[in-house]
């Protein structure tokens, strides 16, 4: 109180003075949810700092639940609230803990801080663990089957596809249309839907395997033959890529489009004890659906005919010529297969997130970091690096939750560190590489 | 016809703007890497954007005494850091890993600078604005009235006068210092390394010296986008804008001193070009394209179609370019 008096004699004395010392008004109140009155808080304790960020003031609300504090002179101070002082129940956002206010000379400045219930305790980062792992196995068995395909064209044919990820949108963007223009409505749910966008997803796939297959027939078949070489059908790749972006843009539109129909779902739970997580239906569905192409790519390759010419292409291309495999038709093979992959993957990760004219763009680059941490044009290796990549991805996510606009680092630097120290790829052959 | 005329008018001014001169000096460095040596360097982008904010980021928070000159020496340092950052893990090699380590680099760094954390240094994803004020106030008044108009052919004010005249110097000064270095091993390393190797050639520090110059010179060429622009915006140095460079280098022809500055200048040409006159002919005046065809907003980004149609065209037929040479043209660098 006599630092108070003082202080107003001195804010009296010296009139003239260039600052002056102002009063600030501190209140605390609860607004009830139900509407009622406002009623005071007090015992709140709180600290007002400078515009340079030391500390001029601090105080405790009464009664009334107001505090006057003094503050050095004119200007903007902020005031920051102590949350763990508020009474039991009540809380408030932390963006709105703290707010700048403006202090005039001769008015003084006021901060009102208006409290409602508590919000649900976050929850803690270790709770949260699950449910990014889930995430990016999710995420990342995505990424492996786009990238499966792009690995096995890349192990037949030697070519770094960079058309790929279109391949990937127009699967997704034709599905949607198809979806669109055969939809009872799109309030239909259940079984009805289910069988809409299985229908529209086959279309969708059969529209990339088109896509694809049509690209190997006109494009790569005939600059193979005229033994163009592969860094000039990499750079062509890419300029049907820019040219197929901005086509599938022009036809479709740049708006984002999702699936009203299975967008609001209840989590299905799993309890394992301590390890407890949500899962949507419609996730857990495309995640098997995923798992399953996955599993058929790998029988494929494993235990057909057909899967062991293309390992034999694969491995040399003139060797099993030679033998009898007819080679551009199993090359034709790989780019219907990687086609109809990239399509479902589409599919997909359009169910998951949202169908874009830029969607393949923006994960292309998660792929050929799949592949090349994996080991260029090893199918198993796509699946390995794109498992790692979707964990990666997920996990900075959860762990940098601040700066989860940066996810995509996390797979990027993942890769040029396995590079450094294993060039090979991490199921690559040990080969010179160099 | 008076749309066709401005329409060539405003490619014309494109051919010799900022852009085009911007891209010319990243491509002059991609073609050190790429035409000369043989590294698929993917990453351009990344070298641009290095650049870019090596010279808007001292002026803007006022570090070194926040002067542009100071940016430029910053980006001989900060460019080559990056080149030698790059080059080690990706150089020993094979081809495809540089390209895929360098498109990734360079997405890493635009996700550095567009994200909000950092927002005070780098003006995160509205880039940094008219960080030139200063700069333009001592560039001395030549243009009398309020533009200079040549025909059609418009230059809006002094400033950018001066940073075309200065960029134009600065691609014939860096084109001349490419061609003095031609003769270095960087053409052995392309045609064979292995024998470059067995000659006793330092491969290794050939093909990072190439890097480096390569990449200073794509620095430049994102410094002069961001002084003439009068801006950085992160949104400006995506993978495409690598692309671009290719598609600038085979315009021109692979391997040749004048091919970044021939393509960039029609490049730069048929995109203004074109630019011009579909939105002439999606206005709603005169002669219109049907809307079902196209309308406005078609219209913006119709030039990636051509430009990517194009760069697939001119590869499979007429991959020497313009005014390349076949043998010289040297794709296949694995």
């Amino acid at each position: 109180v006599l630092l108070v008096a003082l202080g107003v004699l001195v804010a009296a004395g010296a009139g003239t003075a260039h600052a002056e010392e102002q009063e600030l008004t501190v209140r605390v109140q609860n607004i009830p949810e139900d509407g009622g009155k406002k009623q005071p808080v007090a015992g709140v304790d709180f600290v007002v700092t400078g515009p340079d960020g030391a500390e001029v003031a601090s105080g405790v609300t009464d009664d009334k639940g107001v505090a006057k504090v003094k503050v050095p002179s004119d200007g903007e101070f902020t005031v920051t609230i102590d949350t763990s002082t508020l009474p039991e129940g009540l809380g408030i956002p932390d963006d709105e803990a703290s707010r700048t206010v403006n202090v005039t000379a001769g008015l003084g400045g006021n901060a009102n801080f208006n409290l409602g219930a508590a919000g649900p305790v976050e929850p803690s980062k270790a709770e949260l663990l699950p449910k990014a792992i889930v995430n990016g196995v999710r995420f990342g068995l995505v990424i492996a089957i786009m990238s499966v395909g792009l690995s096995l064209i890349y192990g037949t044919t030697g070519l770094s596809n960079f058309a790929h990820g279109e391949t990937v949108t127009l699967g997704a963007v034709m599905t949607w249309t198809f979806a669109d223009w055969i939809k009872v409505s799109n309030s239909t749910t259940g079984f009805g839907a289910l069988v809409q966008i299985s229908f529209a997803a086959t279309l969708g796939i059969a529209a990339a395997m088109l896509f694809s297959g049509g690209l190997e027939k006109f494009v790569w078949k005939p600059m193979r033959g005229k033994g163009i070489g592969l860094t000039s059908m990499m750079i062509v790749s890419i300029g049907i890529a820019i040219a197929a972006r901005f086509i599938i843009q022009w036809r479709y539109g740049a708006q984002p489009k999702s699936y009203a129909q299975f967008g609001s779902q209840e989590n299905i739970n799993f309890d394992f004890g301590p390890i407890e997580f949500g899962v949507t239906p419609r996730d857990l569905t495309t995640a098997g659906i995923a798992l399953a192409a996955l599993l058929g790519v790998a029988f494929l390759l494993m235990r057909t005919r057909t899967g062991k010419a293309i390992r034999a292409v694969a491995d040399n291309p003139d060797l099993s010529s030679t033998t009898g495999i007819n080679t551009d038709r199993i090359i034709m093979f790989v780019w219907l297969l990687g086609g109809a992959l990239a399509g479902l993957g589409g599919v997909i990760f359009g169910l998951d997130e949202q169908v874009q004219w830029n969607m393949g763009t923006r994960l292309l680059l998660l792929m050929f970091a799949a592949i090349t941490l994996g080991g260029l044009g090893r199918p198993f290796g796509a699946l390995v690096g794109s498992l790692v990549v979707g964990l990666f991805v997920q996990l900075w996510a959860w762990w940098f939750s601040d700066f989860t606009d940066l996810k995509n680092i996390g797979a990027l630097a993942a890769m040029i560190l396995v590079l450094l120290f294993r060039p090979q790829g991490i199921l690559g052959k040990k080969e010179r590489i160099g | 016809m008076s749309d066709i005329a401005d329409a060539i008018g405003i490619g014309i001014s494109g051919a010799f703007g900022v852009s085009a001169i911007a891209y010319c000096l990243a491509a002059i460095g991609l073609n050190v890497h790429f035409g000369y040596t043989g590294l698929l360097n993917f990453g351009q982008a990344g070298f641009a954007l290095v650049g870019a904010y090596s010279v808007a980021m001292p002026v803007r928070n006022g570090w070194f005494g926040g002067s542009l000159w100071v940016g430029f020496a910053a980006l001989v340092v900060t460019t080559t850091l990056f080149a030698v950052l790059l080059g080690i893990p990706t150089l020993r090699l094979r081809s495809d890993y540089l390209a895929i380590v360098t498109i990734a680099a360079g997405e890493i760094l635009r996700l550095l600078v567009s994200t909000p954390k950092w927002v005070g240094a780098t003006g995160a994803t509205d880039g940094i604005n008219s960080f030139t004020g200063d700069f333009e106030a001592t560039i001395p008044g030549f243009i009398k009235g309020e533009k200079l108009q040549i025909w059609k052919v418009v230059i809006p004010d002094d400033f950018t006068l001066w940073a075309i005249i200065v960029g134009w110097a600065l691609v014939a000064l860096l084109s001349v210092a490419v061609w003095s270095l031609m003769r270095s091993p960087w053409r052995s390393i392309r045609e064979d390394e292995d024998a470059a190797r067995s000659l006793g050639k330092n491969v290794f520090a050939y093909k990072m010296s190439s890097l480096i110059i390569g990449g200073i010179i794509g620095g430049f060429g994102g410094a002069v986008l961001a002084i003439g622009s009068r801006n950085v915006n992160p949104g400006s140095y995506q993978t495409q804008f690598t692309f671009l460079c290719y598609a600038i280098l085979v315009l021109g022809g692979i391997a040749r001193v004048k091919g970044p500055v021939v393509g960039s200048m029609i490049f730069w040409f048929i995109i203004s070009f074109s630019d011009a006159i579909l939105a002439e002919w999606t206005d709603g005046d005169g002669f219109n394209l049907p809307t079902w065809l196209m309308d406005k907003s078609n219209a913006a980004f119709f030039r990636w179609i051509i430009v990517g149609g194009g760069l697939a065209l001119l590869v499979i037929f007429r991959p020497q370019g313009i005014f390349g040479d076949r043998k010289e043209q040297s794709f296949d660098v694995r």
